[in-house]
């Protein structure tokens, strides 16, 4: 006769029958991963980046040109989300085996070109009409590498400064005294430094508790920091050369700039300001939070604030400049055709219509009729008010529910009046501005800006002064430029 | 030293606030699955929602059912949102079914396998066994992306790029750091054992089979347990091999939930996370016992 059957032998089968028997009918009867693509069309594959309520976008635009154009074409858009687009294209492009279509970020572009994994596109664009013309030159001249076109825009940014109205005017009589106004942002970099210094409470224990704003490091909030250069009038390589450059007066001012700022509030209260604020992406954002009265960011930011914090009263502005002058900062999520594709032809149909078409509507298929697709919201006498969703061209649809401005010197007039970002037009002037710049086209761009990265972090830690540190950064860049010359001189290409 | 009471007493302490230091994640993670949207942002923690007594009804919409838009009671709109299990855009299920595949399929695979070549390495004795085995060590030096181009072109030539075999075939030829680890526990496998066998009449597939796999049991659970680990949290294999949402894993979907800028459905992705971790820590905790016994007795520990 056996041993009686012990409660926790009997338990850890239960559990154990409840795990596998499960497995292994989700395993046998799960869900059909059989795909229906129309019969007698090309595929075309596209990989895109975006995820959440920005793929489920451009996976109903392609929907629509399936049932349309595509139909009528004979073309299927396949529309495959990934992360890390950039890492996944690069190895499928060195195993000869990239998609028809990819969404990259502006900055891969020189890089993917130098390489030779792109398609050049200026044919073809002129044909369809994809030209400066059309095109804000500040996109347009982004997918432009050795006076070739290799990328166009899809959805395009600015940057801008985004201010708390109500924390402004908790601090209105201050900034009265200095002689500014509650209802509007700081334009130059001196009046910005001030209104900081306004905008500014400490608690009982002497923390900061509430900031004008904070820099911070790229994983935090600090997206923008290899930028500051911009507002002081700096760019990124030497005009003449197009060779990285950051250790010019302007960049060198810049940085500077910054290290006063932080040690005005004390180098070591800002850093644990810093690191006691929730990255951008947190629900804790501290402009959201009311933590922080301004920040840098672009025009999807409203679309963060609507959802996590719809009770705060915002505005947005050029950001403030060393002169007042209106610099910006620009740049976009791009398309491709990889070098090998199979199907370029049909991948440029795509682009086409997505550029040509004639105003649509973009059905959201769900019971419920759906924001920024059946209905839109509009401010009228009466307060906002629903409307049907008015027809858009794609690329403007796309860029109207990604809450970004359009890429076309002319948006529609719909565009503008339903647009979903109330401040959408900032951006819009923004990208318009004569002093719009966008990061350089050099090949190995993210190389080099790791290194100044590296350097923004001393300089931001107070660990070096700015200007040294600028300069010893601009030798080891200097070197690694050379070295990325020299391995594209052996194959007869020219650096950048 | 230990048997005074101050000192056990210190001790549990210590070790209970180094064990809530690990929890802490897991049980953030969990509390903020039980809250609607707009209640993640909050400074500071709060395990439930303001109003607990639905905590239960937030679970069930973040969970399964999703909600609707609705206005609240100060007049502002929030956005409705679609439960884990029921997405539309996000198919848990499939992911996970994909996943299990994988997983089922690879540790079977890696299992048996690095036995077979573990065996070889500890009980055999043949020409060139230990350079042989040196080499095989060796490969734990080479890291993922300087082969992963070399891969993908084996893959692609084989015709597997956008299916799930480049995730568990591989693993049907062993992996050597289990292979590594079962060679340890075999060689404190008596040889006396193999050799009463032999005389019985055993050959060595045989010997492997009736002897030393049964008495490898916990060795065996620490190679399946540790690779079914692998498996479910293995992004970069997925992300570089798959094509197609429909082959996606667990690991690949979870980044839908987040957004390129912003808006991340917080709620929704830790419930997600809950679900992709609840799995494992149960088999974890049912294979404990085991587990502890296999690290102990291949020489793992510490």
């Amino acid at each position: 006769m056996g041993e009686p059957l012990k409660l926790n032998t009997i338990l850890r089968t239960a559990v154990g029958a409840g795990l596998i028997l499960p497995a292994l009918a989700l395993i046998a009867f799960g869900p059909d991963t059989s795909r229906e693509v129309p019969p007698d069309r090309v595929v075309v594959t596209y990989w895109e980046k975006w995820t959440d309520f920005e793929g489920t976008a451009m996976r109903r635009l392609c929907d629509v040109f399936n049932d349309t154009a595509g139909a009528e074409l004979g073309i299927y858009v396949d529309y495959v989300l990934t992360t890390q687009i950039d890492l996944k294209s690069l190895v499928a492009a060195c195993g000869g085996d990239p998609p028809d279509l990819n969404g990259l970020w502006t900055f891969n572009v020189s890089s993917y070109a130098a390489k030779g994994a792109l398609q050049p596109l200026d044919e073809r664009a002129a044909e369809a009409g994809i030209t400066p013309e059309v095109i804000l030159p500040v996109y347009y001249n982004q997918g432009v590498y050795h006076d070739q076109l290799y990328s166009v825009p899809l959805t395009p940014w600015s940057i801008a400064l985004y201010y708390n109205k109500d924390i402004f005017a908790e601090f209105a009589d201050e900034l009265a005294a200095a002689g500014y106004s509650a209802d509007r942002a700081p334009r130059t970099m001196d009046e910005f430094a001030d209104y900081c210094r306004i905008v500014h409470r400490r608690n009982d224990k002497n923390d900061i508790e509430l900031h004008g704003f904070v820099l911070g490091v790229p994983e935090n909030i600090g997206w923008y920091w290899y930028a500051w250069g911009t507002w002081f009038g700096a760019t990124w390589s030497d005009p003449e050369t197009g060779l990285m450059k950051i250790d010019s007066a302007e960049q060198i001012r810049a940085y500077e700039w910054l290290q006063e700022f932080v040690r005005m509030f004390g180098q070591r209260d800002m850093i644990r300001l810093e690191s006691s604020l929730a990255n951008f992406n947190s629900p804790d954002n501290p402009f959201m939070t009311g933590r922080l009265a301004m920040m840098q960011q672009g025009p999807w930011f409203p679309n963060m604030i609507r959802q996590y914090a719809p009770e705060i009263n915002y505005g947005a502005a050029p950001f403030p400049t060393h002169d007042g002058s209106e610099i910006s900062y620009c740049g976009q999520d791009v398309l491709v055709i990889p070098s090998g594709a199979r199907h370029p032809d049909e991948a440029w149909a795509f682009i086409d219509w997505l550029y040509n078409s004639p105003p649509i509507n973009v059905p959201s298929g769900a019971a419920e009729p759906q924001f920024g697709y059946e209905y839109c919201i509009i401010e009228t006498n009466e307060g906002p008010q629903q409307r049907p969703m008015p027809p858009l061209r794609p690329l403007e649809w796309l860029c109207w529910n990604h809450y970004k401005n359009s890429p076309y010197i002319e948006p529609a007039d719909d565009f503008t009046r339903t647009h979903p970002n109330p401040v959408v037009e900032v951006h819009d002037q923004l990208a318009r501005s004569p002093l719009a710049m966008t990061e350089p086209p050099i090949p190995n761009w993210m190389e080099l800006r790791g290194e100044f990265e590296a350097t923004y972090r001393d300089i931001w830690a107070g660990r070096a002064e700015a200007a040294p540190c600028l300069r010893a950064a601009q030798k080891r860049i200097d070197a690694l430029t050379k070295l990325a010359a020299d391995r594209m001189a052996r194959y007869g290409e020219e650096y950048p | 030293m230990m048997d005074s009471p101050l000192l056990r007493y210190v001790g549990l302490v210590v070790l209970v606030i180094l064990c809530a230091v690990f929890v802490s994640p897991l049980l953030w993670m969990l509390s903020t699955s039980l809250k609607p949207q707009e209640e993640i942002k909050t400074s500071g923690f709060a395990a439930l929602p303001d109003n607990p007594s639905r905590t239960l009804q937030y679970a069930y919409e973040n969970y399964y059912a999703g909600r609707d838009k609705f206005v609240d009671d100060r007049g502002i709109e929030r956005t409705g949102y679609e439960g884990v299990l029921t997405s539309d855009n996000v198919h848990f299920i499939l992911y996970l079914r994909n996943t299990l595949i994988v997983a089922v399929f690879s540790v079977a695979g890696v299992v048996f396998a690095s036995a077979i070549c573990a065996y070889g390495f500890a009980k055999v004795a043949w020409p060139g066994r230990d350079p042989v085995f040196a080499v095989v060590l060796a490969t734990m030096m080479i890291p993922f992306p300087a082969v992963m181009i070399p891969t993908y072109f084996i893959f692609k030539f084989l015709g597997w790029i956008g299916t799930l075999a480049p995730l568990w075939v591989p693993a049907c030829f062993g992996t050597a750091f289990n292979i590594f680890l079962l060679r340890q526990f075999f060689m404190q496998i008596p040889g006396d054992l193999s050799e009463a066998a032999r005389i019985d009449g055993l050959n060595h597939w045989g010997i492997f089979w009736r002897i030393v796999l049964p008495l490898s049991r916990p060795a065996l659970a620490v190679v399946a347990l540790f690779h079914t680990m692998y498996v479910w949290n293995d992004y970069i294999g997925p992300l570089i091999y798959l094509n197609h949402q429909d082959t996606f894993t667990l690991a690949l979907g979870l980044q839908f939930y987040q957004a390129q800028h912003g808006g991340t459905p917080w709620n929704l992705l830790m419930a997600a996370c809950t679900l992709i971790t609840a799995p494992l820590l149960i088999l974890f905790v049912m294979s404990q016992r085991t587990f502890i016994e296999g690290i102990t007795t291949t020489g793992m520990k510490g």
